[in-house]
């Protein structure tokens, strides 16, 4: 779960609660627990060995390393209906706060992910999305292919090959490498 | 035992997480029939499995099981011969799942409540009873080995001071938490606001000062903003998951965990460095609030240390020294007033309750109370008349009182913060009465003099200097010293300049004076001039406030015109409201008017039912109003009932057949439920409203019920349920009254109910006392 200050800051209120009005606070609140109920957590995590992936599929961050951790979060396609729902309701405020809500949850989401690989695997790269230092954002496809590849389940995101955008919205796609 | 030190360091290590609740806990395990306690005996495994929740969810601090384990509480269910062993049980239960957690140190805190019995004027306990019933339970816990206490869920100030005493009592180094239950409006069942909560346990050695129970975290939070300028010591809160409300087939609460665990952030951006959750909340609130706080800042490491006032405190209202000039009514002194003297040495104490309401009016902010020569008093005189001042006024009070045993008494009777009037700067003084006012809390006024007084400023100051360094020594800051420069009377040639210079030193150093005023003009003529030009001088140099004469029209006059032109700032004498007379009297306890205006009404010719319901019930009824609008509280509401009911009773012997009643209520708290106030409040208030009450007690069974019903064919049956636990019965008592053929009105009360649910039981309800006797007149009147 996201902190409150975190969500409220990304939304563009003050990093202090109290210096939020209250009433926006109390929407802030009742948009909290909404979306939080309209959210499907997905986390992946796909292994690759350093032989597995190479050439145009690695960015050259994260060259040299024994092993991958490719990996896809999302939060599902609710959040992104709701949001969509309250801009056409002429409702921007309550889309901001949901929309800002959805990002900061799928960072949470990701960070505990990879504090928990790092506690069990120790010495890894930063954790590297396509988009980032050049790498290009369309390599979201690739990559979403090599997670969709190891799941044992269906995974409902897709990639937009022409532009790398992620559906549903809320989606993080990404990769660590391992030292070891 | 952890230390103080210890305890605090936690503090600022991370944010401290207190468990959630047990009641509903052990109610979800089927457990809901016994006292929660005796579960300590009867099923450690699974109270054990109840902690262990807490812990696993990342709970740092667990309360031990024994929040109704006083021996008053106990009594109650004939247990208090296991008084020992529940303790020591219950303990041993939390420290083994305390301990169940490799890696984390849980603290085990033991747990303290009220003990139902409140101490005079709410209740008819005493405070020594109350202290005594603590300090047993404070020496169980610490024996038992728990690493600190709470004293939570407490409504009323003299008892939480009672409790927090007792324990320092025992032990000066136990980790101590003090928590009250406050309404949205931050006021307590008995009155006692967040203002006095701080102003009271600051001084007394408290840890860390909190508020748990009664309302959800959005109200909680406010009443904690209030809380946080007010004391250094660490804040706590533990609110209730949201209100209660009945989802069709068991009670449940308004918020959960998620929505709950949204103000941990908030919380802790307010100071609350302990954080946790009463009704309602289980292990899922606790968890998620660990969750949301990981990685958070803790408030201790964030806040800044305040300036706390120099409050005077009564049991509901403060008054800050330095704030405006403090204006301390003096006239409650029998010396040379024979009527006051015999008033107060017969114990019937109308002529000082007449001083004390007549010194509000005029806007006296304090009252000093001395009983001139001490000798012919009892130490139970002393405090019947502390008790009764408390009673009657809102102002704090001046303890005046000379004789050491006399003034333990009063400073032990006394609910709020007093000002305790005075000692001298002796080692001597200063060693008699320094003790008390570190064990029982409290403003002492210095008089700037040792064992002679000097004629010079410089020299009164050194000795007001050498007394604060030795209260420091003792644990005593400064600011808990105002100084009487010394008004000296000005016939037998005495300076009075040396005083006002004095007054100009004590500003220049942040000292705040106060001066008996009076003694200026002693054997003077004109003495109302004298005082008001010395007191218009006096305040120019910074004269903080005066013990004086307030019913003096030209020193309080002098008062108000000297404030404007030293401060720009109007300073009005804010005189009390006026009043009805007889709610006036009702509120002040003053039987014999209200008497004799019974009387004049009687004999101008009025029936004595229209003078019971028209006269006499209809003051009760502004007083019922006083008391929604909180401007007077429980203590005061059950004083003006007592004062009424033989009244009312010596009107009703007059009258003969029909209309003598309003009709005939028959109260009892439902089965299961060992909680009797508000019941015993509303037969008061009901009683005092002209209705026949028959109270049939606590923790009743339907068959019971039933069988007093078809007994004493009541009008109406008032049924109370405090517990989420127990609403349930009061569906069940409706549905036994009617399958038994009973015509009555059944209406409803209590902390777990509400409207809805009582809509669904298909009973009335009110949610308070004053409310249900307007509901019991309202459904009279129907019924007629």
């Amino acid at each position: 779960m996201p902190r409150m200050r975190a969500y409220l800051t990304r939304a563009g209120y003050s990093s202090l609660l109290s210096a939020v009005p209250p009433d926006i606070l109390g929407v802030a609140r009742e948009i909290y627990v909404k979306a939080l109920n309209a959210a499907v957590p997905l986390a992946v995590v796909a292994e690759y060995g350093s032989g597995e992936i190479s050439g145009e599929l690695l960015p050259g961050e994260l060259t040299g390393c024994s092993n991958y951790s490719v990996m896809l979060f999302s939060l599902g396609r609710k959040i992104d209906d709701i949001i969509d729902r309250c801009f056409a309701d002429g409702e921007p405020l309550r889309a901001l706060l949901f929309d800002s809500w959805a990002s900061e949850s799928v960072e949470v989401l990701a960070c505990g992910v990879d504090e928990g690989l790092r506690n069990a695997r120790g010495d890894g790269t930063m954790r590297f999305a396509p988009g980032y230092s050049g790498f290009d954002i369309r390599k979201n496809a690739d990559w979403l292919s090599m997670i969709a590849g190891r799941a044992s389940f269906s995974v409902d995101v897709a990639v937009d090959r022409d532009t790398g955008i992620i559906t549903p919205r809320k989606s993080i796609i990404c990769m660590i490498g391992w030292k070891n | 035992m952890i230390s103080r030190d210890e305890f605090k360091r936690a503090a600022r290590e991370r944010t401290i997480i207190i468990d959630g609740a047990y009641g509903t806990g052990f109610f979800d395990m089927g457990l809901g029939g016994v006292p929660s306690e005796v579960l300590n005996l009867e099923h450690p495994d699974k109270v054990e499995t109840l902690h262990r929740a807490y812990v696993e969810a990342g709970c740092d601090l667990l309360l031990t099981n024994t929040f109704g384990g006083n021996r008053f509480k106990l009594e109650e269910n004939s247990l208090e011969d296991k008084i020992g062993e529940i303790h020591a049980a219950a303990v041993d239960i939390a420290r083994r799942a305390a301990g169940a957690a490799p890696g984390r140190r849980i603290l085990v805190f033991g747990d303290i409540s009220s003990t139902g019995r409140l101490p005079r004027p709410s209740g008819d306990g005493s405070f020594e009873e109350c202290r005594r019933v603590y300090a047993e339970q404070a020496s169980l816990l610490l024996e038992a080995g728990c690493d600190g206490l709470i004293v939570e869920t407490m409504t009323d100030i003299k008892e939480m001071k009672s409790a927090l005493i007792a324990i320092r009592e025992i032990s000066a180094d136990v980790p101590l938490i003090a928590q009250m239950s406050f309404d949205e409006s931050g006021s307590t069942l008995t009155g006692a606001s967040i203002e006095v909560f701080a102003a009271v346990a600051n001084d007394l050695e408290v840890d860390a000062l909190g508020m748990n129970c009664l309302i959800g975290p959005e109200g909680m939070l406010g009443n904690l903003r209030r809380l946080a300028p007010l004391t250094n010591c660490l804040l706590s809160v533990e609110p209730n998951a949201g209100d209660p409300y009945f989802d069709g087939q068991k009670t449940a609460y308004g918020i959960d965990a998620a929505a709950f665990s949204l103000y941990a952030e908030e919380f802790v951006e307010a100071g609350a460095s302990l954080i946790g959750g009463c009704c309602g909340t289980n292990s899922d609130y606790i968890k998620a609030i660990a969750a949301m706080l990981r990685g958070v800042v803790p408030a201790s490491v964030r806040r800044r240390a305040v300036t706390c006032r120099q409050s005077l405190a009564s049991r509901t209202s403060v008054h800050d020294i330095g704030q405006g000039f403090t204006v301390i009514g003096e006239r409650i002194n029998p010396t040379g007033k024979k009527l006051l003297r015999e008033s107060m040495r017969s114990g019937e104490l109308g002529v000082m309750l007449d001083e004390a309401s007549a010194q509000a009016r005029e806007g006296a902010h304090v009252l000093d109370v001395n009983f001139g020569v001490e000798k012919f008093f009892s130490e139970d005189g002393i405090r019947d008349a502390f008790v009764a001042l408390d009673r009657a006024t809102p102002l704090p009070l001046s303890i005046d009182v000379q004789s050491l045993d006399f003034l333990e008494a009063a400073m032990s009777e006394y609910p709020g913060r007093p000002l305790v009037n005075s000692s001298a700067c002796d080692e001597r003084s200063l060693s008699r009465k320094l003790p008390l006012l570190k064990k029982y809390g409290g403003i002492m006024i210095l008089l700037a003099m040792e064992s002679e007084i000097s004629d010079n400023p410089d020299g009164r100051l050194e000795a007001v200097s050498r007394a604060i360094d030795r209260a420091r020594q003792f644990g005593l800051s400064g600011d808990r010293f105002v100084v009487d420069p010394l008004v000296l009377s000005y016939g037998a040639g005495f300076d009075h300049k040396v005083t006002l210079e004095v007054i100009r030193l004590c500003v220049e150093r942040g000292i705040h004076t106060i001066a008996g005023l009076s003694n200026l003009s002693h054997g003077m003529p004109n003495r109302s001039g004298i005082n008001a030009a010395f007191l218009s001088m006096a305040i120019d140099c910074g004269l903080s406030g005066a013990i004086m004469n307030s019913g003096d029209s030209v020193v309080m006059q002098t008062f108000f015109g000297a404030t404007l032109l030293k401060t720009g700032k109007l300073d009005e004498v804010a005189a009390g409201e006026e009043m009805d007379p007889l709610v006036e009297a009702l509120l002040s306890g003053r039987s014999k008017v209200v008497d004799a205006m019974v009387d004049e009404k009687l004999s101008a010719g009025a029936p004595p039912i229209e003078v019971s319901q028209d006269f006499l019930g209809s003051a009760m009824e502004l007083v019922g109003d006083l008391y929604e609008a909180k401007k007077i509280f429980l203590p005061h509401i059950l004083f003006a009932a007592e004062t009424a009911f033989p009244v009312f009773d010596r009107l009703n012997a007059m009258m003969t057949g029909e209309g003598a009643s309003r009709g005939r209520v028959l109260l009892a708290t439902v089965e299961g439920d060992i909680h009797d106030i508000g019941k015993n409040i509303l037969a008061t208030v009901l009683r005092a409203g002209g209705f026949d009450v028959i109270d049939i007690g606590k923790n009743v069974p339907a068959d019971k019920i039933v069988n007093c019903a078809k007994e004493h064919a009541p009008d109406i049956v008032g049924l109370s349920a405090m517990m989420t636990t127990t609403v349930g019965r009061v569906s069940e008592v409706a549905e036994s009254l009617r399958d038994a053929g009973l015509n009555v009105i059944v209406i409803s009360g209590g902390a777990s109910m509400n409207a809805e649910l009582a809509g669904m039981y298909g009973v009335g309800y009110a949610d308070n006392s004053s409310g249900a006797l307007s509901l019991c007149k309202e459904l009279m009147g129907r019924a007629s």
